[in-house]
């Protein structure tokens, strides 16, 4: 039950909040949600903050490479529409079936409620994306997004002020298992092309999330739940991780110039016409 | 806070609390057609808006973030008294059913055109992501979308709608606008929830957190000082009369098996308390301050479980009969357990066992079972399982009730509104004359709402408070407290000779019924009577035993069992095929009826009494089976340029019924008002199907007058005289024949009124449009206007008034073929429906378009049953499903990319204009047909719903 509710003018104004309890609230769609995860009474609601609503090259101090920044309060459908945002991060984008739906969630959101079915973690673990954030004290810094979501403790209370996806990333391909388009992903996995290396980021309902050296499959703490059995999430798993992995090899997934060599959404819906 | 907003071009000033949301504001300020489907879940889309051009879910939007904003919604794309070209294309399209988010639909089709007003099929797919349609399927969204292109370009459409059936009828037959069109597509007062009193309380329910329990004790005493309270309804206070809940018949082919509320609870989920405030946040809290002393049992699950020997027993009380009592019933009765089971009450026997579990069961044969096997060059047999599913309408099950004039009146979203006066009736005490049922618009019922789930309490509540109450289902509610589809266990034993003949065949059902007996034994009966006919086979056993259980409960669901019949035993004959190495077409070709056949297996099937023995009549089975094969290429095998993606293809044959002979009872009363206008009352209960239409329909073509000087009123247990209700298909055949029965009695009273006032002979006189009289003799012209007025102005003899009814002995069968093809991936499992077509002989479709739409909707919620949603419990009893999302249903994402609906032209004999059913039928098809396909695609047999990914894999050997 939302007690406070206060239309945040700037960024500032965001995180003095936070710091005295505030939650942010941008797309809604998650906060606003039946059975959501966000818990909390007070919101300050960032979606009039100009500064977040863009999608803007940068470069970022001290790091090699050109980066896209996404604001805040960019949504998913902001993205897709954008010609300067990645061609995998638009396929991940599009794993929210919901045009509705997307033209209300951020992807920032969707990064900051940490949720083991998203659509754009794996992607952007494997393509070692960054945030933009603010600690409760104000403090502006750049971290890579694994070290948002495995170090929750260190990283749980800052705010995610844009994602930086780095336009430099090799060929990116990913895949979705869900019972409809519309539900729950229940295993999300995305391999993207490091020099001779592939990198792949996962998720799993109910498991969390890994980011792993494509060359082998990690121990995944798997449970048999409403999506299916441990053994299918695992036979699952190693041949989505073989499939993706040799087709960025064969350098046929999305590139990040926005074009689309991969085949992983063709496969999905069947090959025959 | 404060919220300045421009709605629909109107600005607005709110002062509301931080935790509004935009769809309750907006609900304030009037527009109600911004609906709540899914408890701000996000997902069925009725909540959706336009929040500065751009569509999103008010229900996830707080008030607050509205501030500034320029909002759209559905009630401002007309003005009044008018209608824009997309809501006008949607209604013309047969897409306008149930409607309960039809006005969002509009408002996305709208924006979708401003925004692009040239969208491809992509286009519209995208814009439609977001909303969930249950009842007319999507595909004739890229029709609405086409014609209102047409309309805004030319003026006028110029693409077909639907075909036509029956050039020599000017109405009937023919694509025209369903009557309540455009009140729904424009969001106008239509449901329950718009008719509920500004002082109305809210009623909100206690629920069991136990499968199986003892209530000791109750404590409301801190509960009862929560100011606004009224008064909470337990077992300790409210009455001890059994009934059930089925609205069927009357007597029930269903036990009654419970009261309002209950000493033992039976599910997760079954009623505890109800508490009545004045205020819903009142009741919640209230809620939360009851205590129950439970004792808790041990539960049963599934029908394997209850069957087991000493199986904990669902109901363990005493057994009454209301006729055919067993001798041995006092013997029976000694073992009756703890008084809290309360009592079974049987109006006739169902051969029931409550020691067993056993809710219902029947049995028999015809022909020589046992020796045609023996003569079976091949035999299959095998166990097709089924889940148990929801229905999911968009409007949850909800009801208003309130005293007046010493008379209860209720206002029910139902099916059945004479049986939800009967039920009240029981739990009241109140005589029929008390009671009025006012039927609303129903926002999707499937079956659903023929069980009176929450009319009975809610009636109750306002009989013993005196004051209006108002009830709604949350969605976690309707998916663990309402009726669902039983759960089957379906075996077959099929056997066949070399040529293709098949020489015998016995089928098994286990049912569960979960813990209590709606329709209990008329869903099972329905796996074998609604399929066995299909086949022209001498030598045919059934077997169907029904279990208790502690899952959440079954009832009526769109086909009762014969999906889950019709699924074994296609898939069975298909099996069959495959071990004789014949062709299944061949094979469905040789063994199908035709008209004529006598259907002798029907005898022991009559709900309870003995059947029927009656032959096939109309039947466009092989020519739906021949066309059908023709349209997917039947025997052509596709292969996919993806190696890892085989294609198959499957059908399967499918009947119905249309209402049931000899039970169902209809009557219409036909009033020619004296403006020479026509009010039809019908005792037919419209649930968005269109029945209302039928009746206008077969109305304005035997009066011959304009489809807008007809009105119709319908479900209204005042002024409509008495219907069984729209179930089991009986809406056209049954209601639609009393409509044309009074009708035609009218036209009979109009012309002797006639040929008395203008003192000619009745035989000279004739019927013309637009509603006159006309002498072949003389020349002259009464209009109906000078008819009624002068019969009613003290020279004539009164109002022509014309009552009809309909009872038949006869049965009407509609039949068909569903055709799949698919696609699945080797590696993941992964199924994709590419191609589906349905082609059905409806008899003559009156609605042409809706019934289109009708066949797309149940084709779709069926590919859903078959391939993704199930009500997962865990080992508690507790549903892991129990919303949208994890339950997951099909949206237009999931529709096949070929989709064709095709109705066979048949006119049968005994229908209203020679139609038949249309929906229910719909819903047969898809399981066997997908499964069929699959292994002809991967070559194994997937024998349980819903066909998984996970059990692909593991038929294939995949995964161990």
């Amino acid at each position: 039950m939302v007690e406070k509710l206060i239309i945040a003018k700037n960024v500032k104004e965001t995180v003095s909040l936070m710091k005295e309890g505030f939650q942010p609230l941008a797309g809604g769609t998650e906060v606003n949600r039946l059975n959501s995860t966000v818990k909390g009474k007070n919101f300050v609601y960032i979606g009039k903050i100009a500064d977040l609503k863009t999608i803007e090259k940068s470069i970022l101090e001290g790091v090699s490479g050109s980066y896209i920044k996404i604001g805040a309060v960019c949504t998913f459908q902001d993205a897709i529409e954008n010609d300067l945002v990645p061609g995998y991060l638009k396929e991940a984008c599009r794993f929210m079936s919901s045009r509705v739906r997307r033209n209300m969630a951020t992807l920032c959101g969707n990064i900051a409620v940490r949720r083991d079915d998203s659509y754009l973690i794996p992607a952007l673990l494997a393509a070692d994306a960054k945030l933009f954030v603010y600690s409760m004290f104000g403090r502006k810094s750049v971290i890579s997004l694994s070290d948002y979501i495995f170090k929750k403790e260190k990283y749980g209370s800052y705010f995610v002020a844009a994602l930086l996806v780095n336009t430099e990333t090799g060929a990116v391909s990913q895949k979705r298992y869900a019972n409809t388009a519309s539900s729950h992903g229940y295993i999300t996995m995305a391999a993207a092309k490091k020099g001779d290396m592939c990198q792949v980021g996962l998720c799993v309902k109910n498991s969390g999330f890994y980011v792993f050296d494509g060359s082998k499959t990690p121990d995944v703490v798997l449970k048999d739940d409403i999506f299916g059995s441990r053994a299918y999430k695992k036979y699952l798993i190693d041949v989505t991780r073989e499939d993706l992995v040799s087709s960025v090899q064969g350098d046929s997934g999305c590139c990040c110039d926005g074009s689309e060599k991969g085949k992983a959404s063709e496969k999905k819906s069947g090959g025959a016409k | 806070m404060r919220v300045n907003c421009l709605i629909n071009g109107i600005n607005r000033n709110f002062d509301i609390e931080p935790g509004m949301r935009l769809r309750e504001m907006l609900e304030l300020n009037g527009n109600f057609c911004v609906r709540d489907s899914d408890d701000c879940e996000g997902f069925c889309g009725s909540d959706t808006v336009l929040m500065d051009g751009v569509p999103v879910y008010a229900n996830l939007v707080l008030a607050g973030e509205a501030d500034g904003c320029e909002i759209r919604t559905p009630d401002g794309l007309s003005e009044p008294g008018k209608i824009s070209i997309v809501q006008q294309a949607m209604i013309d399209a047969g897409l306008v059913q149930s409607a309960y988010n039809a006005p969002a639909a509009a408002l996305l089709l709208t924006w979708l055109l401003e925004t692009n007003p040239n969208p491809t099929k992509e286009d519209i797919k995208d814009a439609l992501s977001g909303i969930f349609i249950r009842d007319a399927g999507y595909e004739h969204y890229y029709l609405a979308v086409k014609l209102a292109q047409e309309k805004m370009k030319d003026g006028k459409y110029s693409s077909e709608i639907a075909p036509s059936f029956h050039p020599e009828w000017e109405i009937v037959g023919k694509p025209m606008s369903k009557i309540d069109g455009p009140q729904l597509v424009k969001g106008e007062k239509a449901f329950v929830e718009d008719f509920v009193d500004k002082d109305s309380c809210y009623m909100v329910l206690l629920r069991s957190p136990h499968a199986s329990a003892y209530i000791n004790s109750i404590d409301t005493s801190k509960a009862e000082k929560v100011p606004g309270v009224v008064k909470i309804l337990t077992a300790y206070n409210t009455p001890d009369t059994h009934y059930m809940q089925a609205g069927q018949g009357n007597p029930e082919p269903s036990p009654h098996d419970r009261a309002l509320f209950n000493f033992k609870v039976r599910h997760v989920g079954d009623r505890v308390a109800a508490v009545i405030a004045e205020t819903y946040e009142a009741a919640c809290k209230a809620r939360d301050l009851i205590k129950v002393d439970y004792e808790v049992l041990p539960a049963v699950f599934t029908v394997e479980e209850a069957m087991a020997p000493g199986a904990p027993l669902v109901h363990n009380g005493i057994v009454e009969y209301r006729s055919g009592a067993p001798a041995d019933l006092e013997e029976y009765n000694k073992l009756a357990g703890d008084p809290r089971e309360g009592r079974v009450i049987y109006q006739f026997p169902l051969h029931a066992d409550i020691h067993k579990n056993i809710a219902a069961s029947n049995k028999g044969e015809i022909g020589d079972v046992d020796k045609a096997f023996a003569e079976a060059d091949a035999i299959v047999e095998n166990t097709y399982q089924t889940t148990q599913i929801q229905h999911a309408p968009l409007e949850p099950h909800v009801c208003f009730a309130k005293m007046e004039a010493g008379r209860l009146v209720v206002y029910a979203s139902t099916q059945v509104p004479y049986h939800v006066r009967r039920i009240c009736g029981w739990v009241t005490g109140l005589p029929e004359n008390k009671i009025h049922i006012i039927k609303t618009r129903v926002g999707g019922g499937y079956g659903a709402k023929q069980d009176i789930l929450v009319e009975d309490l809610t009636g109750y509540a306002a009989f013993a408070t005196g004051r209006p109450v108002y009830y709604r289902n949350t969605r976690e509610e309707e998916f663990i407290a309402n009726s669902t589809r039983h759960p089957m266990r379906v075996h077959v034993k099929m056997g066949g000779k070399k040529d293709g003949s098949i020489t015998a065949i016995y089928m098994e059902v286990c049912a569960n019924t979960g813990p209590f007996g709606n329709h209990c034994l008329t869903v099972p009966m329905n796996s074998c009577s609604k399929t066995l006919p299909l086949f022209k086979c001498d030598n045919m056993r059934y077997d169907l035993k029904v279990y208790y259980t502690n899952t959440p409960p079954a009832g009526a669901y769109q086909g009762y069992g014969t999906p889950k019949g019709t699924y074994g035993l296609m898939m069975a004959m298909a099996e069959l095929a495959d071990k004789l190495g014949c062709d299944y077409k061949d094979m469905v070709l040789k063994n199908h009826v035709e008209e004529g056949y006598m259907l002798e297996i029907l005898k022991g099937l009559g709900e309870g009494r003995e059947g029927a023995v009656v032959p096939v009549g109309s039947c466009g089975l092989r020519e739906a089976v021949l066309k059908g094969c023709d349209m997917i290429h039947w025997g052509k095998k596709e292969v996919s340029d993806d190696p890892d993606w085989k294609i198959g293809k499957g059908f399967a044959m499918i009947m119905q019924g249309s209402g049931l002979p000899g039970l169902d009872h209809s009557e219409a009363i036909a009033k020619l008002e004296t403006d020479g206008t026509l009010i039809l009352n019908s005792g037919g209960a419209d649930l968005g199907t269109g029945l209302d239409t039928i009746s206008a329909k077969v109305a304005s073509e035997i009066l011959k007058m304009p489809l807008e000087r007809i009105t119709i009123v319908s479900g209204d247990t005042d002024s409509c005289a008495f219907d069984t209700g729209s179930y089991a298909s009986s809406g056209t055949f049954f209601s639609g024949n009393a409509s044309v029965a009074s009708c035609e009695k009218l036209r009979g009273m109009i012309l002797k009124e006639a040929a008395y006032q203008l003192e000619e002979s009745e035989e000279d006189l004739e019927i013309v449009k637009p509603g006159a009289v006309h002498s072949k003799k003389t020349g002259k012209t009464l209009s109906y206007y000078e008819i009624s007025h002068t019969a009613c102005s003290g020279g004539g003899h009164g109002q022509l008034i014309a009552h009809g009814t309909f009872i038949t002995k006869a049965s009407s069968v509609p039949y068909g073929a569903h055709f799949a093809q698919v696609a699945v991936n080797v590696k993941t499992g992964e199924i994709k429906v590419q191609k589906f077509y349905a082609l059905q002989d409806a008899g003559t479709p009156i609605n042409p378009e809706i019934a289109l739409c009708q066949m797309y909707g149940a084709v779709m919620k069926s590919i859903g049953h078959s391939l993704y949603e199930d009500m997962k419990l865990d080992k508690k009893g507790r549903c892991l499903t129990s919303n949208m999302t994890d339950y997951g249903v099909p949206m237009i994402t999931e529709a096949p990319d070929d989709f064709k609906s095709v109705l066979i032209d048949v006119t049968d004999k005994f229908g209203p204009f020679g139609a038949k059913s249309i929906s229910e039928i719909a819903c047969n098809g898809a399981a066997p047909a997908i499964g069929i396909a699959i292994h002809d695609a991967v070559g194994v047999w997937v024998r349980s719903w819903p066909m998984t990914p996970e059990k692909i894999l593991r038929a294939m050997g995949k995964i161990k």
